[in-house]
């Protein structure tokens, strides 16, 4: 009852079991998120190596980073935000 | 038959209704008339969604999410102390009063402020409200803070495997079932059913090993040798779990934690409604006094940092602005989440305030919970299965140990290592993982070894209460420069901010003052080091006022730090609210500002 909110027609078609997803929250979302956030250092490093001339680190040769260039143009954007977002050490706080 | 109003089950029950009706009235009433959250209006992870950090989540495992991350074992060992101290009944009304006026109120406003600062987390915040100096200042608090809650809790972990023979396997079996799970999951692709069903199955056996071979048994090498024995051993765990990589150890460890942790407390708190019943009633006195039995403690203002995380905690402010507001769906989720867990971690602390009342003997420490949570248990479910309940719940209160410190360790390194990055020379060894890791460590046992947990559980309660008057402060500066009232932060913030900072000024008091009298301990804790000492034919006394003064020294820092991060916030309050051209008193009639007037 405590959670109960007005809901839209397109949750009204998927409807969250609470319980279950509490329990994924208490025993699963922080290794989740861990390992999203390791996979998104070793994206950054390998981007950083073959892109890294679109912020200023001009590490692989021009040739292979425009053979790498179709694979990785999907990336680019949430790359560079992520790259140059402010972080913080009390960003890496969350128990 | 025992009276009902003998036993925890009206006043667990009382709690547990006063937080329904404090979350339906008073915080929905803050939500609404201060914040006023928009469903509609983009919250970061909407925003910036990259699918990384920044991601929508659903409420329900954004709770339990930030529950887990919250909960350890602060709402455990505070009442356990505190109903010993002062009695079960003002213990009971600061549980109560404190989380319905001021704990539920931090964690739900720091995950706003973030929110509606696009998800950032303290740091970036204090900076950008209040300066560079404050947020250096935040960094240094940071240090001392995860230093005294490595000496804390590593203290209690051995004091419970020392306490309860056996318990150590239950760990034992459960790092090595997180190993195997880890392993079948990450590198041999298993799924995550059949592997946790394989993992379980060790950690079962681990259960079974200890029931069956309490050895070593307790005190096998005197109490302090013992002691100090599983403090070294827990020591050495944790060091390897904060240095290895999470998907290694901590990770599934942390996942295997979750079924017995989840049942423990739900175990108790069942048996405490059901006491009446059952007939177990209370043991321990409503009010012994304003000064403390066993260690002369006031009750103002110590038992306000006595019991920490389940009334209020500074760890949590930390917890929702770092990952949990980058990942709010929508406004109207911070509530539920933010306060949700924070009602949620006092029952928590209800249930540990059930667990010692009925204990006969005198406990400090967590043991006292472990105790009462199987005389609680053991009365529902039968007396032969007391000893059962004692490993259970033993190995439940090692498990909120090991889950939070090795985390917490691996962050007093990372920030050590922010610390020192931008230095030059030798020091940048600091930064050097194992080096960082083994200074907390050493550190840490270092303060175990003085054998003065009463007093190290006041410092560091008091530091976590600290923070938690910053997160109010910090909150309260932002109402008041978007022009909103900040009243419902800011009292609750400056009573945390003087009772915390005289508290640590009144245990730093004792610690010097006990440096010029050596001759008798602290306190009966305090004894054992000192027979210790005696037994190897070294004289206790100068050691001991070396401590002392070291320990004053931290408590100096923690005043002066605390106070100077006092003054840059209320400078900034009174600065945004010259600069707001507020001429009215700081409550202010809440309909004069426009609900969803941000900047």
């Amino acid at each position: 009852m405590i959670f109960k909110r007005k809901e839209s027609n397109e949750e009204n078609k998927k409807k969250t079991n609470p319980l279950k997803a509490f329990m994924y929250g208490f025993a699963l979302h922080g290794n989740v998120t861990y390992m999203l956030r390791t996979r998104m250092y070793m994206e950054h490093l390998f981007m950083l190596m073959t892109l890294g001339d679109m912020l200023g680190f001009p590490i692989l040769p021009p040739y292979y980073s425009l053979r790498l260039l179709p694979y990785m143009v999907p990336n680019i954007k949430s790359w560079k935000m992520r790259m140059l977002r402010e972080r913080d050490i009390t960003d890496l706080i969350s128990g | 038959m025992v009276s009902i109003l003998a036993t925890p089950a009206p006043y667990v029950l009382l709690g547990l209704v006063l937080y329904y009706i404090a979350y339906r009235l008073y915080s929905r009433w803050i939500d609404k008339r201060v914040w006023d959250p928009d469903p509609k209006r983009p919250t970061p992870a909407t925003m910036y969604m990259d699918g990384v950090e920044y991601f929508p989540v659903n409420r329900y495992v954004l709770y339990g999410f930030q529950f887990k991350s919250v909960a350890a074992l602060g709402p455990i060992v505070g009442p356990v102390l505190a109903v010993q101290y002062w009695g079960w009944l003002p213990s009971l009304l600061w549980i109560i009063i404190g989380v319905i006026f001021i704990g539920w109120a931090q964690d739900y406003s720091a995950m706003m402020l973030s929110v509606r600062n696009e998800g950032r987390s303290f740091g970036p915040i204090t900076y950008n409200l209040v300066g560079r100096r404050a947020r250096s200042i935040l960094l240094s608090y940071l240090f001392i803070y995860f230093w005294l809650l490595t000496g804390a809790f590593v203290y209690i972990l051995a004091t419970a495997a020392n306490g309860f023979a056996g318990t150590f396997y239950t760990i034992f079996g459960t790092l090595l079932g997180g190993v195997l799970l880890g392993q079948l999951v990450f590198k041999a692709r298993w799924n995550i059913f059949y592997a946790t069903i394989l993992a379980l199955i060790v950690v079962v056996i681990g259960y079974v090993i200890g029931y069956l071979v309490p050895f070593p048994p307790s005190n096998f090498l005197g109490t302090y040798g013992s002691i100090m024995f599983w403090a070294i051993i827990f020591a050495i765990i944790l060091g390897i779990a904060a240095i290895v990589p999470l998907p290694t150890l901590i990770l599934p460890f942390n996942y295997l934690a979750f079924f017995p942790a989840i049942t423990s407390v739900a175990l108790v708190i069942l048996s405490a409604l059901l006491s009446p019943l059952t007939g177990i009633g209370f043991t321990k006195s409503a009010y012994v006094g304003f000064t403390a039995s066993f260690t002369g403690f006031p009750l103002w203002p110590l038992l306000f940092v006595t019991i920490a995380c389940g009334a209020i905690s500074g760890w949590h402010s930390l917890v929702s602005s770092g990952t949990t507001s980058k990942q709010v769906e929508s406004e109207i989720d911070a509530l539920p989440v933010g306060g949700g867990a924070m009602f949620t971690e006092s029952i928590v602390a209800l249930s540990s305030f059930a667990a010692i009342s009925v204990v006969a003997v005198t406990a400090l420490g967590a043991n006292g919970y472990v105790i009462g949570a199987a005389t609680l248990a053991s009365g529902l479910f039968g007396k032969t299965l007391y000893n059962a309940f004692v490993l259970f719940f033993g190995a439940f209160l090692l498990f909120m140990g090991v889950t939070v410190e090795q985390l917490v360790i691996r962050y007093w390194r990372l920030v050590l290592a922010d610390f020192v990055e931008e230095r030059k020379g030798a020091i940048k060894i600091l930064g050097n993982k194992y080096v960082a890791t083994i200074i907390v460590l050493v550190l840490s046992l270092a303060l175990i070894a003085t054998f003065t947990f009463d007093y190290i559980w006041e410092y560091f309660g008091g530091t976590n209460q600290l923070f938690a008057g910053f997160a109010l402060l910090l909150v309260a500066t932002y109402l008041t420069k978007v022009k909103k009232p900040s009243w419902y932060t800011l009292i609750p913030g400056s009573f945390m901010l003087v009772t915390t900072i005289s508290a640590i000024a009144y245990t730093a008091y004792l610690f010097i003052m006990h440096s010029f009298n050596t001759a008798k301990p602290l306190t009966a804790l305090q004894q054992l080091f000192y027979t210790y000492l005696t037994s190897i034919g070294v004289t206790p006394y100068p050691i001991v006022a070396t401590f002392d003064v070291i320990a004053f020294i931290v408590g100096v820092a923690l005043v002066v730090l605390s106070t100077a991060m006092g003054y840059y916030l209320y400078k900034s309050i009174v600065a945004y609210r010259r600069e707001a051209g507020v001429t009215q008193p700081i409550g202010g009639k809440t309909t004069m500002f426009k609900p969803g007037e941000d900047k």
